[in-house]
């Protein structure tokens, strides 16, 4: 049950997370990971991908996927008001470092935990796939969901390689004169 | 002489000079050799490689790296006689400094690391050149050893280009005058002058920008020829090594891609070049019984078409074997009946995939053609193979042009605006208001019929329908299609960017790029797009 908290971490040594809230709900990410927060532009649809990847959105020339978890974890579409925003997440587990904006109704504090304040992830409950969530803390008697974003991503084939093209695929590469 | 003691950051500078000179010093030392290998009687081409061994003894011994400035010496002598004619370019002569070109290639790198001292196969070399006497007979000609590339630590990736000094001079002269007109805004806005006056002003900078940007552009853009000239060494070591006489023949030198493609596509073309000479070229006797000249025909050929790069490798050989194919084919459980022959031919990319009757030191082992397409495609390009029994096998590799500038022609759907590239456009015309609007459908393009696809349907947009409609007709392998968008928006000039690693399987797009209001505006592949229009039409609705 410990297995998601990092156990060997001595106890006072104190994580800044950045909460956001999505659909009603109170979720975290480490701000270690966390690049920026910009105001949700228009985005610019992708073909061919999965609904929840809303679109695509410019930083600085830099052409970056917008992600609205809410879908991913079975909600309505979050809608696009001004106080939406994209936080600029960069994730770790991949080989090279990328850059991922996750939506968000609104950004809300910065939230200073120790090990102690972070508790195991219950087995169900929260809508989120356990696995995906780092633990969960507690802000004014109501739980936030400490998020795994490379974990919730690590599930989608967004990052499986080309190299493992099934036959039908290499034919379909082929231009057939 | 006095000894310079250079600082570590200076010393960084002249390293990566020198490895770039190097490699630029040595692969002209190659060629020449290459050359007065096929034409030894043009005594002129020694001036030039003694020069060429001279300048990397230079500068090899400014950096004070002993081994190889001593390799240089030696090579430098042996050339230094065969100039004053004491003796002659005999192709065992040929070999060995080819051979030394590869030791000197190695030792510079080496030489950077700090790992200097020669290898025993290295010192047989030295030795070899430095007992040359001008009486000494020669050994009989062994053939070359196949190029080492392969063992030793993966080479460093250079990530510099040269720049032409104008180029650079013409982008400082841009960015000075781009600084003042700022100034001017600045100076207009402070003044409180009416808006006309500092639109203009504004549209002077919109102008000096995007001429620097279209120069930033160029500068990316290489030539392929350098980057090609290497093969002529690869082509004849593998003669040599499969006993086969192979001429290879460089077409589009001048054809210039952006580096980064020329760097993802060295590996592919090697790994062509090697199943073309081991499977594809025959022996000189197996030639000569069919027909043809002895030696056989490798051509590489670069060339523009319609936004793409075209790469095409071809060789006067044997061909592929469909028979073969499809038997190796059958034994691993796929069904060759229902595939045409283009398509059996295509299950060579296939990881594994390999009809040669016998492993060779060189190919055989069914890698190679995964690998060729698993780069092209990490390019967004496609691999097209086709082959005629007896008369030689031809591999043509389209990639777009990764990162560059493109004429792009800009048309919306609803809120998204997409861009195509124009070269691929035919025509534009107004869709005829006809009742239905269903997905696909054909239109009259002046008495030819043109099937089309509504972008809408195809990316499943949900924007409300317009009043009207517009259709791009784009070719696509000789024939024309409709892509039917809401608006024409009109040509500008895009920087095309890749789309980046998550995004890449999106369907239809060549690239993205960012438009003037900040946001990211798709590029799209009407040759994909066609086939994906024409992939999900059923067979029965062809009007």
């Amino acid at each position: 049950m410990k297995d998601n908290m990092n156990t060997n971490e001595a106890p006072h040594s104190v994580n800044q997370f950045l909460s956001f809230f999505l659909a009603g709900d109170e979720y975290a990410v480490n701000i270690v990971q966390v690049r920026e927060i910009i105001e949700c532009p228009a985005l610019t649809r992708v073909p061919g991908m999965p609904r929840w990847i809303r679109g695509a959105l410019n930083l600085r020339g830099a052409v970056v996927p917008v992600v609205d978890l809410a879908l991913e974890f079975g909600l309505a579409e979050t809608a696009i008001t001004r106080r939406t925003c994209v936080i600029i997440v960069e994730l770790v587990t991949t080989a090279e470092s990328s850059l991922i904006g996750v939506m968000a109704d609104a950004v809300h504090q910065v939230m200073e935990l120790t090990a102690a304040d972070i508790r195991p992830a219950p087995a169900f409950g929260p809508r989120v796939r356990s696995e995906c969530i780092e633990g969960m803390a507690d802000s004014n008697g109501k739980f936030v969901v400490l998020l795994n974003i490379d974990q919730v991503l690590a599930e989608s084939d967004l990052f499986t390689a080309p190299e493992t093209a099934h036959p039908e695929d290499a034919l379909e590469a082929i231009t057939v004169a | 002489m006095s000894e310079f003691i250079l600082s570590d950051s200076d010393r960084q500078q002249l390293v990566e000079l020198f490895l770039v000179e190097a490699e630029e010093v040595l692969g002209q030392f190659e060629a020449l050799l290459l050359q007065l290998e096929k034409t030894p009687e043009r005594h002129e081409l020694l001036h030039e490689i003694f020069r060429a061994a001279h300048t990397l003894k230079g500068n090899a011994s400014c950096l004070q790296f002993t081994e190889l400035t001593g390799f240089a010496h030696v090579v430098e002598g042996t050339l230094d006689r065969l100039r004053n004619r004491e003796i002659e370019p005999t192709p065992a002569r040929i070999s060995r400094l080819l051979d030394s070109v590869d030791v000197l290639r190695n030792l510079a790198t080496r030489s950077i690391a700090g790992q200097c001292a020669l290898t025993e196969s290295e010192q047989s070399l030295l030795a070899a050149l430095s007992m040359e006497e001008p009486s000494a007979e020669e050994p009989a000609a062994a053939p070359a050893a196949p190029a080492q590339e392969a063992d030793g630590a993966a080479k460093p990736v250079l990530r510099s280009l040269r720049v032409d000094m104008d180029k650079l001079d013409r982008m400082l002269d841009l960015n000075g005058e781009i600084t003042i007109a700022r100034g001017r805004v600045h100076d207009l806005l402070a003044a409180g002058q009416p808006p006309e006056k500092v639109i203009d002003a504004v549209r002077e900078v919109d102008r000096l920008s995007l001429n620097l940007q279209e120069l930033v552009m160029s500068a990316r853009l290489v030539p392929v020829g350098p980057s090609l000239r290497h093969f002529h060494r690869v082509v004849r070591d593998l003669a040599s090594v499969s006993r086969k006489r192979v001429n290879l023949m460089i077409e589009g030198n001048e054809v210039e891609v952006d580096a980064t493609v020329i760097e993802h596509l060295k590996d592919p073309i090697t790994q062509m070049i090697r199943n073309a000479v081991d499977h594809g070229i025959e022996t000189p006797d197996e030639r000569v019984a069919r027909g043809k000249p002895p030696a056989g025909t490798v051509r590489i050929s670069a060339s523009h078409d319609s936004g793409a790069v075209v790469i095409r490798i071809s060789d006067d050989g044997r061909g592929l074997s469909e028979t073969d194919i499809g038997r190796q084919a059958r034994s691993r459980g796929i069904d060759t009946d229902r595939l045409s022959r283009q398509e059996v031919l295509g299950l060579i990319f296939q990881p594994g995939f390999s009809t040669a009757k016998r492993v060779t030191e060189i190919s055989g082992r069914g890698v190679g053609m995964d690998v060729v397409l698993a780069n092209v495609q990490s390019l967004r390009g496609t691999v097209n193979v086709s082959s005629q029994p007896g008369a030689g096998t031809t591999i043509t590799m389209r990639l777009p042009l990764t990162v560059a500038l493109i004429e792009g022609f800009a048309v919306a759907v609803g809120e998204e605006i997409y861009i195509i590239p124009v070269d691929a456009i035919v025509e534009c015309i107004e869709m005829p208001r006809s009742g239905a609007r269903e997905a696909r459908g054909v239109l009259h393009l002046r008495g030819t019929p043109v099937p089309f696809v509504r972008l809408r349907d195809l990316f499943d947009l949900r924007s409300p329908l317009p009043a009207r409609e517009n259709a791009v007709i784009v070719q696509h392998e000789q024939r024309l299609a409709g892509i039917v968008v809401d608006e024409l928006l009109g040509g500008r000039q895009t920087v095309m960017k890749p789309i980046g690693r998550m995004l890449r399987r999106a369907i239809g797009v060549a690239g993205s790029s960012i438009l003037g209001n900040g946001r990211v505006a798709l590029i799209l592949d009407p040759q994909e797009i066609v086939r994906r229009a024409a992939d999900r039409v059923p067979s029965t609705s062809a009007a």
